[in-house]
């Protein structure tokens, strides 16, 4: 019996902030498919930050020499019609899709979180008023509304992290906050309340930390969605200007020239596609270590 | 026991041990167990939460949970052994022979779906029973008369919400039996339900005994409804049997210290006094070979403060959830007064949804109220809510918890919990090692967070948070209901010694009478948010009280009652609300005469203290004999 009661002592003594974090990569790391996803997000973040290093040339810079090489010599990738080296724009093309989806994806979930925050705290009409504006956003069709968004404001990245955060602010309101109402009810809440706490300390310190797992699930899954959106709407013409190497981009300008230079078109699908499977693949791994589970094992 | 043939045992376990991995080290959940039941008859298995005994009830249904295995020894149902059948077979022995009674049958049923289909859905083996429509209603309604459900053939049509906890409970077991089970388990059946609905359900249950005679198995922790329904006892701890045979005898005379450290833990409602709690060290020692220790039996009497200054004064509160008032409807709590005063604990009871939480809340500031003034320490009056409350008005009324897994947010250590009340009211002079000491735990606690400390300890932990504000009332809402018996009294005697130290005043909330007459020095009791009762302890436990008082009295069940009681049929059915006009028993008075229905009862003052609200005149309200002889039989024992 004593050997048991040792063992219960040991999982329980595993919580707290770092033997948690240490807990859950463990867990990450036994699976295969959420491994890989790191590997690959990881790698993305990498080879982006460290394109200036590694690019063989200057991802604007024409050649009018050089057009349409394909692979090989001072050009691995081969280039385009203008000239400009093909792997090099596809690895700077990568800070551009993590850099303005991240920055979306981040204040999207950081703005939903707390707009879900407040909804579930004071119920009512406010959450009434809240939740009715969020179904009306999420009705309009994602890519519909962006379109509308840069046609009147422009198409620079600041914009198009805006459109971002506007349409999908409100679909992470609405998983936040089933979230947040699920902690609202518990006992600890009910005696901040009589202890006659403020929204704010309420919660920052009593209902967002057992809603943080819901939220980082939440951020990689968004993540995954805002790269696709961003590089559609570069492909579309509305995201990105030329000469900004972008992958979306990229691929609109040689899809044309696909029987030419094949590897114009396909080098920035691969990476785009890698980044979204690997986003997929990081989102599905970190909900099953911290998920559901974690939740049914601290509060029953 | 003289067995011979293994056909006559509907449960032969041998030697089981139950594990499950935890990492590369095995983890026994069941150890060692041999267990034996002939046919017909009725085991309780008792024990603490974690004992293992809701793991034996699986295994009796062939079910483990995931991860677990039988790591050696066998299990035999009706001769089967049960751990060796695959897939199709062990459905058909589960459809075939045995059959569980869950603890919430509110959880357990399809909220989806007709109570018809949901019944047709368990006899569907059975050919006759399932052959045309007509058979299909005609068992239904049998199976549903069986359980006297009220109105069975309307129930078929009717979906589980529209059922009370009792009716649903009911539901559960007409389920269980339609397949006409040989072994029925059930889990904690009466756990959850009021003490006259559990009454009532324990009778059917015993009634559906004898007329169908099969084997049950009886998972509780409630020794007094094992004593009432079992012929055989198995105690558990720590997943071993630690004693086992027949239920009279072992109640009578335990031979291990924990199974009479159980029986003597537990409240009784004859006996005033709070019971020594349960000496673990105690048991471990005599595990490892030491003597039987001596069977402590000294009940702590409280003594109830006198003419101290109030700290709460309750005068004609109105509580009504309906913002338009309904015809024919009534507001959830009407014309409540209550006075609490410093150093006394004044016991709020009544069944579920007599409006003991609203009346709480609405003293915590949290639930706003129609009409009533709330005084605190005879001076201040309390606003409506928390925001238009001063923080010194805050600080003097903190609330405990029934849960304390829910009470302590689990991200936040122990020390996070004690001091923001320290720091939001400025109390100086306190550390949180100081306010945990105050509740008896060790300093070191300080850094753990909930999910590292057991039951007792975090609702102890609940108390401190409540304690270090300085109070002067504190609202503790059935903090001892969700604890083990064990448990209980050292919380209880934590309470007692906090009131008098602190000079706190307690307004107690619950629905065990053993408990109110242990701790508490007065006692109002509540019907459908109306005070039906109100006195000291001994009052209401005394020979006079109201129709209501007697039947909660009468329905509660206790080691050593003769159970020849029985609840009349009806009288567990609780009306949805509160009638508009006359007496709110009045549906459910044995005494009832025409004026209950229309005219609202006159206060009997019984005494200075005690005030009865009847029509009834007061000598017709002395009980009959069953409570007073059942402490005269009490009295005996303990001598």
């Amino acid at each position: 019996m004593t050997a048991s009661t040792i063992v219960v002592e040991r999982l329980q003594s595993a919580r707290g902030f770092w033997p948690s974090v240490t807990r859950v990569a463990r867990s990450i790391l036994r699976s295969k498919p959420a491994t890989l996803g790191f590997v690959l997000v990881i790698l993305h973040i990498l080879l982006a930050v460290l394109a200036p290093l590694i690019a063989p040339g200057n991802p604007t810079q024409n050649n009018a020499a050089a057009i349409l090489q394909l692979p090989g010599g001072p050009y691995p990738l081969g280039t385009d019609t203008l000239g400009r080296d093909i792997l090099s724009r596809t690895l700077y093309g990568g800070q551009y899709a993590l850099a303005v989806s991240f920055a979306s994806t981040a204040l999207a979930v950081l703005l939903g979180t707390v707009i879900a925050g407040v909804a579930a705290f004071y119920g009512g009409w406010v959450d009434q008023v809240i939740t009715r504006l969020v179904d009306s956003v999420i009705a309009v069709p994602a890519i519909l509304a962006m379109l509308v968004l840069v046609t009147v404001f422009g198409s620079g990245p600041e914009v198009i992290v805006l459109a971002v955060v506007v349409v999908y602010t409100g679909g992470v309101t609405r998983v936040v906050r089933a979230a947040a109402m699920d902690v609202m009810p518990k006992d600890f809440i009910v005696a901040a309340r009589a202890r006659g706490e403020g929204v704010f300390y309420i919660l920052s310190r009593e209902v967002f930390p057992n809603i943080l797992d819901v939220v980082l699930v939440e951020f990689a899954m968004r993540a995954s969605w805002v790269v696709l959106l961003v590089s559609s709407l570069s492909f579309l013409g509305f995201g990105a200007n030329p000469p900004t190497p972008d992958w979306g981009l990229m691929v609109a300008e040689n899809r044309s020239l696909m029987a030419v230079v094949p590897l114009a078109t396909l080098a920035p699908i691969v990476f785009l596609a890698s980044l979204i499977v690997g986003l997929n693949l990081a989102a599905d791994g970190l909900a099953k270590s911290l998920g559901v589970d974690r939740m049914k094992e601290i509060l029953g | 026991m003289s067995i011979t043939r293994n056909d006559d045992l509907a449960i032969d376990v041998k030697d089981l041990d139950i594990a499950y991995m935890s990492g590369k080290l095995r983890v026994n959940v069941l150890e060692n167990v041999s267990l034996q039941l002939r046919q017909g008859e009725v085991l309780g298995l008792v024990g603490e939460s974690g004992s293992g005994k809701s793991t034996m009830a699986g295994v009796l249904l062939a079910s483990l949970r995931t991860s677990s295995f039988v790591a050696s020894g066998t299990v035999h149902l009706d001769g089967m052994d049960v751990f060796k059948l695959k897939g199709r077979e062990l459905r058909e022995f589960r459809a075939s022979h045995v059959a569980l009674v869950p603890q919430n049958a509110g959880a357990a049923l399809t909220p989806t779906m007709r109570i018809g289909e949901q019944l047709e859905e368990s006899f569907r083996l059975d050919a006759t029973s399932s052959a045309t429509r007509d058979a299909r209603i005609r068992r239904s309604i049998e199976l549903l008369d069986l359980v006297r459900l009220p109105n069975s053939s309307g129930a078929l049509e009717k979906y589980p919400h529209q059922f009370s906890g009792g009716q649903q409970q009911r539901i559960g077991i007409a389920m269980a039996l339609a397949a006409r089970p040989k072994l029925l388990v059930l889990d904690e059946p009466t756990t959850g339900l009021d003490v006259v609905t559990q009454a009532a359900i324990l009778d059917t249950l015993k009634r559906l005994h004898q007329e169908l005679g099969m084997a049950m198995v009886m998972v509780s922790h409630d020794l007094g409804v094992i004593d009432k329904m079992c012929s055989r006892i198995a105690v558990f701890r720590r997943g071993r049997v630690v004693e086992e045979g027949e239920t009279s005898l072992i109640l009578r005379e335990p031979s291990h210290p924990y199974t009479q450290g159980l029986l003597d833990s537990v409240p009784r409602i004859t006996v005033p006094g709070i019971p020594p709690s349960l000496d673990d060290a105690a048991i471990d020692a005599f595990e490892h070979g030491a003597t039987m220790p001596p069977r402590e039996v000294s009940l702590y009497e409280r003594v109830a403060p006198e003419k101290t200054a109030s700290v709460l004064a309750i005068r004609g509160l109105t509580v009504d959830y309906d913002r338009k008032p309904k015809p024919g409807g009534a507001p959830t709590v009407l014309d409540f007064d209550l006075d609490v005063h410093a150093g006394e604990i004044v016991a709020l009871v009544g069944e579920s949804g007599s409006g003991k939480s609203t009346i709480a809340n609405v003293v915590a500031g949290l639930q706003r109220r129609q009409s009533g003034e709330l005084t605190l320490d005879t001076t201040t009056a309390l606003a409506p809510t928390v925001a238009h409350r001063s923080k010194a008005v805050r600080r003097a009324v903190q609330m405990i918890f029934q849960n304390a897994d829910t009470s302590l947010n689990p991200r936040r250590t122990v020390r996070d919990a004690i001091t923001r009340p320290l720091r939001l009211f400025n109390v100086r002079g306190l550390s949180a090692e100081e306010a945990l000491a105050e509740v008896g735990l060790p300093s070191g606690f300080t850094e753990r967070l909930p999910g590292q400390l057991s039951g007792g300890q975090r609702q102890r932990v609940g108390i401190a948070r409540a304690i270090s504000a300085r109070p002067s009332l504190v609202l503790a809402d059935e903090i001892v209901s969700a604890l083990d018996v064990s448990v209980q009294s050292s919380i209880l005697r934590l309470m007692d010694r906090l009131a008098r130290d602190n000079n706190l005043g307690f307004l107690f909330i619950t629905h065990d009478l053993a408990v109110v007459r242990s701790v508490a020095d007065r006692v109002v009791v509540l019907y459908l948010g109306r005070i039906v009762e109100e006195g000291t302890v001994s009052e209401i436990f005394g020979p006079v009280s109201h129709p209501y008082t007697s039947l909660l009295l009468a329905s509660v069940i206790e080691v050593g009652d003769d159970h020849s009681e029985t609840i009349a049929p009806g009288q567990d059915e609780v009306p949805a609300g509160p009638p508009a006009r006359g007496c709110p028993f009045a549906s459910r008075c044995p005494l009832v005469v025409e004026i209950c229905r229309t005219t609202k009862p006159p206060v009997i003052e019984a005494s200075s203290t005690h005030a009865i609200h009847c029509h009834v005149p007061v000598e017709k309200l002395r009980h009959s004999q069953t409570t007073s002889l059942r402490s005269a039989t009490r009295f005996q024992q303990t001598s």
